[in-house]
């Protein structure tokens, strides 16, 4: 019998893996070493910014159990 | 490079668009649904496609197959948030020569993926204990001590032509023990033979990143 707990965890986790790689991705370019231009940088920490926010809806939205 | 993306999450496609041109690879199309994404692959011709599996409604292994089915020529990487194991299995049956996980850096899936564009194959290592941990209940037939060599160098990252150079035996004769082994594996592609002789144990998983072959 499926447990639905677990199957909820373990489709928040996949769910948030997608959001997760665009933080990762623009987390590691503002970090970086290569110049950006302020339009860039705005630009990326608002793309780092609202794949937070969907990921913080995932996990407000997710039903455990 | 020249890649078509298909991704049904804007901001990740978007997202992947502009990582991946920073990494000196250029996205010639983007689709976000199966139907849009066979149309900008037939039209454009990419050296890859890179597919999400998750497409929305569709599926994008069932594009994969679809695509390879009208042109076994093209090269197709699967991406992916789930390890899942059946998800891997049923990727690779699908014939894509590439499996990427989202864990991985932008930089870790443009080096990937030119190893498909090169002709290829590419497993996430991240994968290598789904690989190694899923047992067969039917027992499949021995690989000969020459086919298990061969398909251990392919796992290394060596093309077909550096596996005959290595155990000096001709490029046909390498081919020839290809295919035996895929035929005793009951896999589709080259990739999927080393998933399954990994699984099986009758290889050892390489040492570096990435279980791949160029052949």
């Amino acid at each position: 019998m499926p447990d639905p707990e677990i199957d909820g965890l373990a489709q928040l986790r996949h769910d948030l893996r997608t959001p997760l790689t665009v933080v990762i991705g623009f987390a590691e370019i503002l970090s970086g070493e290569r110049p950006l231009t302020d339009d860039e940088r705005r630009d990326y920490a608002e793309r780092v910014l609202s794949a937070g926010i969907e990921m913080r809806g995932l996990i407000d939205s997710a039903r455990l159990g | 490079m020249r890649l078509v993306l298909i991704e049904d999450h804007q901001a990740l496609r978007e997202g992947l668009e502009l990582l991946l041109d920073r990494e000196g690879c250029s996205v010639v199309g983007t689709a976000g649904t199966a139907d849009e994404g066979r149309r900008l692959v037939e039209e454009l011709a990419p050296d890859v496609a890179l597919v999400d599996i998750r497409l929305g409604e569709d599926d994008g292994i069932a594009l994969t197959r679809r695509l390879l089915d009208d042109d076994p020529r093209r090269r197709i990487m699967l991406y992916t948030g789930s390890s899942d194991e059946e998800l891997l299995f049923s990727g690779l049956d699908s014939g894509a020569q590439g499996y990427a996980l989202k864990d991985g850096s932008p930089r870790e899936l443009v080096e990937a993926l030119e190893q498909v564009a090169r002709g290829g194959s590419y497993v996430d290592p991240r994968l290598r204990p789904a690989l190694l941990s899923r047992r067969s209940t039917e027992r499949l037939p021995s690989l000969s001590n020459r086919e298990r060599e061969v398909l251990d160098l392919l796992a290394q990252g060596l093309t077909g032509e550096q596996v005959a150079e290595r155990l000096v035996l001709s490029a046909e004769t390498i081919k020839t023990h290809i295919r035996n082994a895929m035929t005793k594996l009951e896999a589709h592609t080259r990739v999927h033979a080393i998933a399954i002789a990994l699984r099986e144990g009758f290889i050892s998983p390489p040492d570096d990143a990435g279980i791949g072959s160029r052949a």
